[in-house]
């Protein structure tokens, strides 16, 4: 076989392998990726950002981590007790003027109530429902322990003492 | 001799003719996946452009060329296709920002450069004022405000309101006459409002009586007046900062209730980040131009808005954030510009959780982009436009 020949096959076979290898990839981003609807920016981007640089931090997709805090309306609210969402505490919990215990939820939920400096955890445990849930929120913003908002039975409120502790930590 | 070079002739042109089936397989490939897509190319570019959406509604959920190319002949005719900082479209959610407060003893004024309205704690309109009337409100007694100047002397509760009379608040500038500052002009609208109670601005468990200044704005005009950077520096780095300071200031909205007694959700000083209003935004353009290129840009882990820590410098490395609520403010190496060795954590509001600033200014010079910078100091996170 003449040399040219050989070149040319060595070419060709360079091209095939290289066509493949990025249609496997369009091909497998989007037939068998997952499917996403909002206008997501990083898909894009991200790719080609990994190929220059080896990018550090997207081998490690959200998925398979630890979970967040959510918002307060995206947090199921505890037993018996209303669903409180931002609308409420923008409108001061008018909503839930009509019972005393749904208003003060309410307005726990949404920081009305400020924090009271609490000292130890002796002071919340003989406490019970809502007052004992507010006053292991007091005492985690007191020491600055997130660890403590654990102890808050309610979902919601345990979304708010964590965020509370956060807003301190970061002031 | 004819016939070999018959035959090379064949050759070549069976490989070119390969390479042009395989090209065309590889289009194909891709326009059928574009298509299963359900954003497509199209779509993005028209988001990218700030087309208004509703010119495309008809065509979701998939934007096929023919039709982009048409949505952006009826934009060009409507003119609707608008640059990044127009104030149209969606500006995102309000946020309330307190600006600083003024005892009983003080009197604080207030014009606009159009009409606006004085509303009462009700949200109920108690006047309508020229631009340049000044208004002035005091503390009355009991906990309510009095309001006069440009209006005769009324009182009203414990919070009074000032909005555009025409309705459009985002070209409303009001200046607040702030005793001994020049950053005192904000968009948007102002609400004066009265509290006594536990020092919570301080943090101090003393009683006081504060009558607060607070301004609120869509989210992407907040941005605009961000008092963090000049923007002077790297294209990219303005990008970051102002990507973190919209995503912040969200997360504030989302999940701040440290200040809601006071009667709002973020401060304006480094207590959580620096605003500067209308002023800040007149006198640093190029921050106003990296929001429109970013805008409604948000940073979002697992589909929730992420809390975005930064500080100026690190000793090194970012730190990891106690705990397991934030997984994507873990430690990274800093770059070098970002690194002061002597630093300990916590030293001049240096907490090092999330991004470095001046890291981040460093990356950006050396040609990384915007979203790669952020990226790279929030592990794991998605940038999204949420609006």
């Amino acid at each position: 076989m003449k040399k040219s020949k050989i070149i040319l096959l060595v070419i060709f076979a360079v091209v095939a392998l290289a066509i493949l290898y990025f249609a496997f990839g369009v091909v497998k981003k989007r037939y068998f990726g997952a499917g996403k609807t909002t206008t997501i920016i990083n898909s894009d981007t991200q790719n080609q950002t990994d190929n220059q640089t080896g990018n550090p931090s997207t081998d490690q997709s959200g998925d398979n981590q630890e979970t967040t805090t959510p918002d307060i309306n995206n947090t199921a609210p505890g037993d018996g007790r209303p669903n409180v969402q931002n609308a409420d505490c923008d409108n001061d919990c008018a909503n839930f003027k009509g019972s005393p215990d749904n208003l003060k939820y309410c307005q726990e939920v949404c920081g009305d109530i400020p924090v009271t400096k609490k000292d130890s955890e002796s002071q919340c445990e003989n406490l019970s429902g809502l007052e004992k849930d507010s006053c292991w929120r007091d005492l985690a913003v007191s020491k600055l322990d997130s660890d403590l908002c654990d102890k808050i039975g309610d979902a919601k409120l345990k979304k708010v003492c964590k965020n509370r502790v956060v807003e301190e930590l970061l002031n | 001799m004819q016939k070999r070079k018959t035959k090379n002739m064949v050759f070549i042109s069976l490989i070119i003719a390969f390479f042009i089936s395989a090209f065309g397989i590889f289009s194909f490939s891709q326009n059928i996946a574009q298509a299963k897509s359900s954003v497509t190319k199209w779509q993005k570019k028209l988001i990218a452009m700030g087309v208004d959406p509703a010119l495309y509604q008809a065509c979701l959920p998939k934007v096929s060329r023919a039709e982009y190319i048409r949505v952006m002949k009826l934009a060009a005719g409507s003119g609707t296709e608008k640059p990044a900082t127009d104030t149209s479209g969606s500006l995102g959610p309000e946020i309330s920002v307190g600006l600083w407060n003024f005892s009983k003893s003080d009197t604080f004024k207030i014009d606009a450069n159009k009409g606006y309205n004085i509303k009462n704690s009700d949200g109920n309109v108690i006047a309508q004022v020229a631009a340049d009337s000044t208004t002035k409100v005091e503390y009355d007694d009991d906990g309510d405000l009095k309001v006069s100047g440009s209006i005769a002397s009324t009182t009203v509760s414990d919070k009074v309101l000032f909005d555009a009379t025409d309705g459009d608040n985002s070209t409303l500038i009001f200046n607040t006459h702030k005793p001994g500052d020049d950053y005192d002009h904000f968009r948007g609208k102002i609400e004066v409002n009265y509290y006594h109670g536990d020092d919570i601005y301080s943090g101090s468990s003393s009683s006081v009586t504060q009558i607060w200044v607070i301004n609120k704005l869509p989210l992407e005009q907040y941005v605009w007046g961000m008092g963090e950077t000049t923007g002077t520096g790297d294209t990219d780095h303005v990008r970051v900062m102002t990507t973190i300071f919209r995503t912040y200031g969200d997360w504030y909205i989302e999940n701040a209730t440290k200040y809601k007694p006071l009667g709002f959700k973020i401060r304006s000083d480094s207590g959580s980040q620096i605003y500067g209003g209308y002023d800040w935004e007149k006198d640093h353009p190029k921050i106003k131009s990296a929001a429109g290129d970013t805008r409604g840009k948000i940073i979002k882990y697992k589909g929730e808005v992420a809390l975005t820590p930064y500080c100026s410098y690190t000793n090194g490395k970012t730190i990891d954030y106690p705990g397991h609520d934030y997984p994507y403010l873990k430690s990274v190496k800093d770059h070098r510009k970002g690194i002061i060795k002597s630093l300990k954590p916590g030293d001049n509001g240096n907490h090092m959780w999330g991004l470095s600033a001046h890291g981040a200014l460093g990356f950006a010079e050396d040609g990384k982009a915007w979203d790669w910078i952020l990226k790279y100091y929030y592990t794991g996170v998605k940038i999204e436009g949420s609006y």
